[in-house]
């Protein structure tokens, strides 16, 4: 996806132009106002996306000609892109600090004592940041972390739970994202709450870490993510004090006090703070009522608009205030400094704005932003610049913006002032079928029948690959989950069942998200909905997987698979039929219940074979064998895998070719395995290395790590105490590329506890 | 569950009611029914009476809330039948038998010692010139000044009058630190409301925090009357 020859770059771009121009540095600075400083970190591509309104005003100074400036432009938003992809994507990675962060220090003092006073009993060096929207508790947390960022060695990590959201992030959600953060692999992330709960908290007492959790929602939410004692740290902040949270220091963050603000706003203003001079600054920065949102959006819109001097903003604000002093304070002022830059926005950049209130999701891309403003993509990208620009939007990672809780709640206002009901339901219309047939569409890429989109409805934003469906799935999940949630409400059953479908393929790319058992029921109701018993039979068993894989809760699987059963049974649905005996099969062998469960697979492997489905039918068969090894029964379970390997092996079986290379390695390392516990050890050793090689070519780690693991045993039992020795180390390798540190660490043990010396290279 | 709607605003020594009013305006604009006690600060007895006399007129339960010195008055009338939670604003909190005078008999080590200027004819002042940076350094030299110039005398008796049956142990309290206090030391405030059981918060804000940070005090009022 990185193309082979890289286009110039912005900074080249920008050397030759002013070359041309014959200006040096210092003149282009003069004509454009930006700094000399400015223009050479661009130059020397230190600074690769500056932001729209600086690379406007160089293109002016430069004369630009249309097209010419057209591209340079494009190539500055292309570099702030790419700047946003090359910021730390690490999980949970703490964002950057604000370059212009003022004031503050008696807070900073208070969490500085915060972190590093004794955990006496009740303070279990957790802090709270509490005080209302707009005063900057996240940028003062950030700052905070970076500067104790050499207190916490083993790492400082954040995470917004969109406290404010109508979907907050769940404490269990919360909690496998830090998991995953601390280095815990997906798979070994429990599946309840307070399992993952205990092992969080057994990892923070261990480690010096900071976390800041961003935006809290409630005490439930926090509960399960607060240490227990120990190394670990906790910075909260929320817009409520959480009064059922015990142990927890509270600090109720104030306004800036004004000398601080006038600092902020004169610092935001930059050169032209000189002009407008300090009384004006110091007006509007108390007409901000110390509120670093209102203090940015006033400044950014005095940068923006150089034609309005601040002592002349600062009246027309006095006078709003005036007008609407019956509000709320701290709320009139900030509505009223967003009132300012919103008016001077054009009136199609004021739709976009406004209608992005709509947008179900945290954040969204252009292409989203262009449907909701019902514009051009290349129009969306203006329109987003801008707003960015006048800090009504907020750039995020790789292209993607959002909005600060209460600039939303103004756009929603003034959405709600002026469009009318019909024009806002069309609206809301437009964008749920849009993101349902995104997430529809891009769901069928890995449905065997569809793959790549014959012809895609021309609306839609392009999906080239697997890869760009996937991540489109991934980053918009709560965009398409929030339409599809809609969607339901609405009763447009045959879009939501069509949706919940097109996920069957994908849910197993990504199986641990928290999303399934929610898109699944959906669609189940969605196919009850329209009485169509077969359908709803197939979201029956993709919710008994759900349950069954990511969740592990056999006894749930069971009444879902029942409950296909009877659905499909009236449907004459064959293969959900034996779908739902294969997940039956599954969740009994989980239970142990042994023989019920080779009964469930042998019914479901009839039934496939009676079909002629002999992928599916082959699935089954190897499922037969696990659980005939699991119930002792070594003999059956070899002569069964030794059968579905005839079939494998087989090509005018029936079986798709990818389907049976894929199972083939898996299937050997059985057969080896089964060999191996009947006494067969030489056979079985070259099965399972014949079996490691293939799932080596075919990148199969998982099932390799656990084969390596057998082989190492069988090897040491054969006295060949060196070969053992490497497998086991190399099975420590492979699990630890997996993230399963225990397994790779137990590995690693039993390699070193050989006798003997490693053979010689 | 019924909310508390009625407030009770007790204000400290060397000030009057009129501090209260960015918290009064705040829970007003909410729906509660604020009251302000104007209490004369001579002596505790008086204070009190003056408290009691604006709770008997309530017409169901109340947030009692004091300021400074006004913690002394809620704890001795935070008994009242109408009183259902107490708020502490960087306020004393005394235990059975003590009295503002016994509890800043003995400061600790390297605290700042509040300018107060020897009795006269039993009354305590302010040293006006200290003032603002002692009591109030969060607000505008101006309003400071002013502050100076129109403080009120506070009593000796008051200063002496010990709390017969502190409230505190009897109803729930919230306890706002200010971390700036030159009058009352934060690590006492820390103290007091430890041995209060009361819920913390603290604020970044001098002695006068009631008047620099108003809606921190009402937020925590607010919760108090949840």
């Amino acid at each position: 996806m990185v193309p082979i020859t890289d286009p110039l770059s912005f900074a080249e771009v920008l050397r030759r132009h002013r070359h041309a121009a014959r200006l040096t540095l210092e003149q282009l600075a003069e004509a454009s106002g930006v700094s000399a400083r400015s223009l050479s970190n661009m130059e020397r591509g230190r600074s690769r996306g500056p932001q729209q309104r600086t690379v406007t005003a160089i293109a002016d100074a430069l004369a630009l000609d249309e097209i010419v400036r057209k591209q340079f432009v494009g190539l500055a938003r292309d570099g702030r892109l790419r700047d946003h992809w090359t910021r730390p994507t690490g999980l949970c990675a703490l964002p950057r600090s604000v370059g212009d962060f003022t004031g503050r220090s008696a807070e900073l003092a208070w969490t500085n004592d915060l972190v590093h006073a004794g955990a006496s009993p009740g303070a279990a060096g957790v802090g709270l940041i509490t005080g209302p929207a707009g005063l900057g508790k996240t940028t003062f947390a950030v700052r905070a972390a970076h500067t104790l960022r050499p207190d916490f060695p083993d790492g400082v990590f954040f995470l917004d739970l969109f406290g404010m959201s109508s979907q907050p992030v769940g404490g269990g959600e919360a909690l496998a994202l830090l998991l995953r953060a601390l280095g815990v692999a997906d798979h070994e992330i429990p599946n309840d709450v307070p399992d993952r709960a205990s092992l969080y908290r057994s990892l923070l007492e261990g480690k010096r870490v900071l976390v800041v959790l961003d935006n809290a929602a409630s005490e439930e939410q926090i509960r399960p993510l607060l240490p227990s004692g120990g190394h670990g740290r906790v910075l909260i902040t929320s817009r409520r004090l959480l009064a059922g949270l015990e142990g927890v220091r509270r600090l109720s963050l104030g306004p800036l006090p004004v000398a601080e603000a006038t600092e902020l706003l004169t610092g935001i203003v930059g050169d032209r703070s000189e002009s407008d001079g300090e009384p004006a600054l110091t007006q509007l920065a108390q007409l901000c009522g110390g509120l670093p949102l209102a203090l940015r959006i006033i400044g950014n819109r005095l940068v923006s608009r150089p034609g309005w001097s601040a002592a002349e903003l600062a009246a027309r604000l006095a006078n709003e205030e005036r007008r609407l002093e019956q509000l709320s304070a701290g709320d009139l002022k900030i509505a009223n400094a967003f009132g300012m830059s919103y008016e001077q926005l054009a009136a199609s950049a004021r739709q976009v704005f406004r209608r992005l209130a709509l947008v179900p999701g945290r954040d969204f891309d252009a292409a989203l932003a262009a449907v909701a403003g019902g514009i051009s993509a290349e129009d969306a990208w203006d329109a987003l610049d801008e707003l960015v620009d006048l800090g009504l939007l907020q750039d995020g990672a790789s292209g993607r913006y959002r909005f600060h809780d209460l600039v939303r709640l103004f756009a929603r206002d003034r959405l709600q002032a002026e469009d009318t009901a019909a024009e806002r339901d069309a609206l809301i219309e437009t964008v749920t079928s849009w993101l349902l047939r995104m997430a529809t569409t891009a769901g069928r890429w890995f449905e065997p029948a569809y793959g790549r989109p014959d012809r895609p409805d021309a609306d839609l934003a392009d999906l080239s690959s697997p890869e760009q469906a996937d991540r489109w799935l991934r980053v918009n999940v709560d965009n398409w989950l929030g339409a599809l949630r809609h969607a339901a409400s609405g009763g447009l059953h045959s879009a939501v069942l069509d949706c919940a479908e097109s996920m069957y393929w994908f849910s197993d790319r990504w199986m641990h998200a928290p999303y399934w058992q929610e898109v699944f029921t959906l669609g189940a109701e969605a196919a009850a909905a329209l009485g169509d018993p077969a359908r709803q039979a197939t979201q029956m068993n993709l919710l008994a997987w759900v349950h069954l894989v990511p969740r592990d809760d056999p006894e749930t699987t069971l009444r879902y698979t029942a409950r296909a059963i009877d659905l499909a049974t009236r449907s004459g649905a064959t293969t959900q039929i034996a779908s739902a005996h294969h997940h039956a099969g599954g969740a009994l062998r989980r239970l142990r219940r042994l023989d019920e469960a080779i009964a469930a697979e042998t019914q479901a492997a009839q039934i496939h074979k009676a079909n002629g489905d002999m992928d599916r039918y082959c699935h089954s068969l190897a499922s037969l064998g696990t659980c005939l090894l699991d119930a002792g029964d070594h003999t059956k379970a070899l002569e069964q895998y030794l059968d579905v390997l005839t079939l494998l092996n087989d090509d005018r079986s029936g079986i798709t070719p990818s389907v049976a290379a894929f199972n083939r390695p898996i299937v050997l390392a059985r057969v080896g395995e089964c060999l191996g516990l009947l006494g067969h050890r030489a056979e079985a050793i070259t099965k399972l290395t014949e079996a490691i090689g293939l799932m080596e070519q075919a990148k199969l780690p998982v099932p390799q790590a656990r084969s390596l693991k057998t082989l190492a045993a069988l090897l040491a039992d054969e006295g060949r105490t060196g070969e053992s020795r490497d497998a086991y180390a190399r099975a420590a390798e492979v699990y630890e590329a997996i993230g399963d540190a225990e397994a790779s660490s137990r590995c690693r043990e039993l390699a070193a506890a050989s006798s003997q010396p490693p053979r010689a290279g | 569950m019924t909310t508390i709607e009625n407030v009770v605003l007790v204000h400290g020594a060397f000030v009057d009611g009129s501090g209260w009013q960015g918290v009064y305006d705040e829970l007003a604009r909410d729906g509660f029914r604020v009251r302000v006690v104007q209490n004369p600060t001579v002596s505790l007895a008086g204070d009190v009476a003056a408290t009691r006399h604006v709770l008997d007129a309530l017409d169901g339960p109340a947030v009692l809330v004091g300021h400074s010195y006004g913690g002394a008055v809620i704890s001795e009338a935070g008994t009242h039948a109408n009183v259902a939670a107490l708020v502490y604003v960087a306020a004393f909190a005394p235990d059975k038998g003590e009295s503002v005078g016994t509890l800043i008999a003995d400061p600790p080590p390297g605290a700042p010692v509040p300018p107060i200027l020897p009795p006269r004819d039993g009354f305590l002042h302010l040293d006006r010139d200290r003032f603002h940076g002692a009591f109030a350094a969060d607000l505008p030299a101006q309003l400071a000044a002013f502050m100076a110039d129109a403080q009120v005398p506070w009593g000796v008796d008051a200063l002496a009058g010990a709390v017969t049956e502190p409230a505190w142990r009897h109803r729930p309290s919230w306890y706002l630190v200010a971390t700036e206090d030159r009058m009352i030391p934060p690590p006492a405030q820390r103290a007091m409301a430890e041995r209060a059981g009361s819920f913390v918060v603290e604020a970044i804000g001098s002695h006068a925090v009631h008047v620099s940070q108003p809606a921190a005090v009402a937020e925590l009022i607010r919760q108090a009357a949840a």
